[in-house]
């Protein structure tokens, strides 16, 4: 049954995971650890050379498609596994397989194989909304927004910290940013 | 003597409706039988639960344990699934935003990938 997800709702998924690995807030979470905690399988496409035709495949999406798609959760029975484009930066991999994982545990219900791309050209806006805003509470919790949003950490170092890539850094700082300005503001005035 | 296990896929299907019958999300039945959310998502992923996990699911569904042991004599339940590739791919090439060749080339992967985990899952020694 789908449940209604809000944005708490959602934070308190993240920190349950976060703390299931034993990782506080203000740590970097290694997303492929999660999907093992959860037993799902991710594979590479590189790896996937059992026939010519997958390894020509896995060749088209390094080399001639390589921005068609990032990461895609297939099920499988019962069970859940993701392929990922293992020719694209890190970064990108670390927030694509914890975007595929956000889907996961909302209990996302889906019928098609779910690509995670470039342009978000996905069918359903909500359900992409909730996967993006998990994913940045698994890998950058608020509260690890906020605190580097009052110490003004850069995106290069908040990246750095947190495998993240900068735009994901930028996309997760702007609100804690806001929140901190309008914070120190206010102090300001009593002072 | 024969070794036994669980069948964890009559076991998922199982819970899945009872919990359905309930109205609870994975989340929330996990909360309900006290166990992690991830011991659940183990188990839908074809992964044996702990001795405790496996107790206090049967003990909720109110079922006899044995009836979810298997030996390794018993026709096991494969649990195979229709052809997962052509079920997707009608749902591939729906999409506006994947051209032939890449659906071509998605569905060779997804067919790779699930031969691997179907083998994996076979033998998780490997």
């Amino acid at each position: 049954m789908a449940v209604r997800w809000t944005q708490p709702k959602m934070r308190e998924v993240a920190l349950e995971e976060r703390a299931e690995l034993g990782l506080g807030p203000l740590e970097p979470l290694d997303p492929y650890q999660l999907a093992e905690q959860h037993g799902i399988s991710v594979f590479p496409i590189t790896a996937l050379t059992d026939e010519a035709a997958a390894a020509a495949a896995a060749e088209y999406f390094t080399t001639v498609r390589p921005s068609t798609w990032s990461a895609a959760l297939i099920p499988v029975g019962s069970a859940r596994i993701i392929i990922e484009n293992d020719s694209h930066p890190v970064p990108r991999r670390r927030s694509s397989i914890a975007h595929e994982l956000g889907h996961f545990l909302l209990e996302h219900i889906f019928d098609n194989v779910l690509l995670t791309d470039d342009g978000c050209r996905r069918f359903d806006r909500t359900k992409e909304d909730q996967a993006k805003f998990i994913s940045g509470e698994l890998l950058v919790p608020w509260e690890a927004a906020k605190k580097a949003a009052f110490r003004e950490l850069t995106n290069e170092q908040i990246a750095d910290r947190f495998g993240v890539s900068t735009q994901f850094a930028q996309m997760r700082m702007a609100g804690a940013r806001v929140m901190a300005q309008r914070a120190l503001a206010k102090q300001a005035r009593y002072r | 003597m024969p070794q036994t296990s669980v069948n964890v896929i009559a076991l998922h299907a199982a819970l899945d409706a009872a919990r359905q019958a309930k109205g609870l999300s994975w989340r929330e039945l996990a909360r309900v039988l006290n166990l992690s959310p991830s011991t659940l998502s183990r188990l839908s992923n074809g992964h044996n639960p702990d001795v405790n996990a496996f107790a206090v699911m049967v003990q909720w569904l109110n079922v006899p344990a044995e009836q979810f042991i298997v030996t390794e004599d018993d026709d096991e339940e494969t649990g195979d699934e229709p052809d997962l590739v052509a079920q997707l791919g009608p749902l591939l090439r729906a999409r506006k935003d994947l051209n032939q060749a890449d659906i071509d080339h998605l569905e060779e992967l997804i067919g790779s990938a699930v031969r691997l985990f179907k083998a994996q899952r076979a033998n998780p020694a490997t």
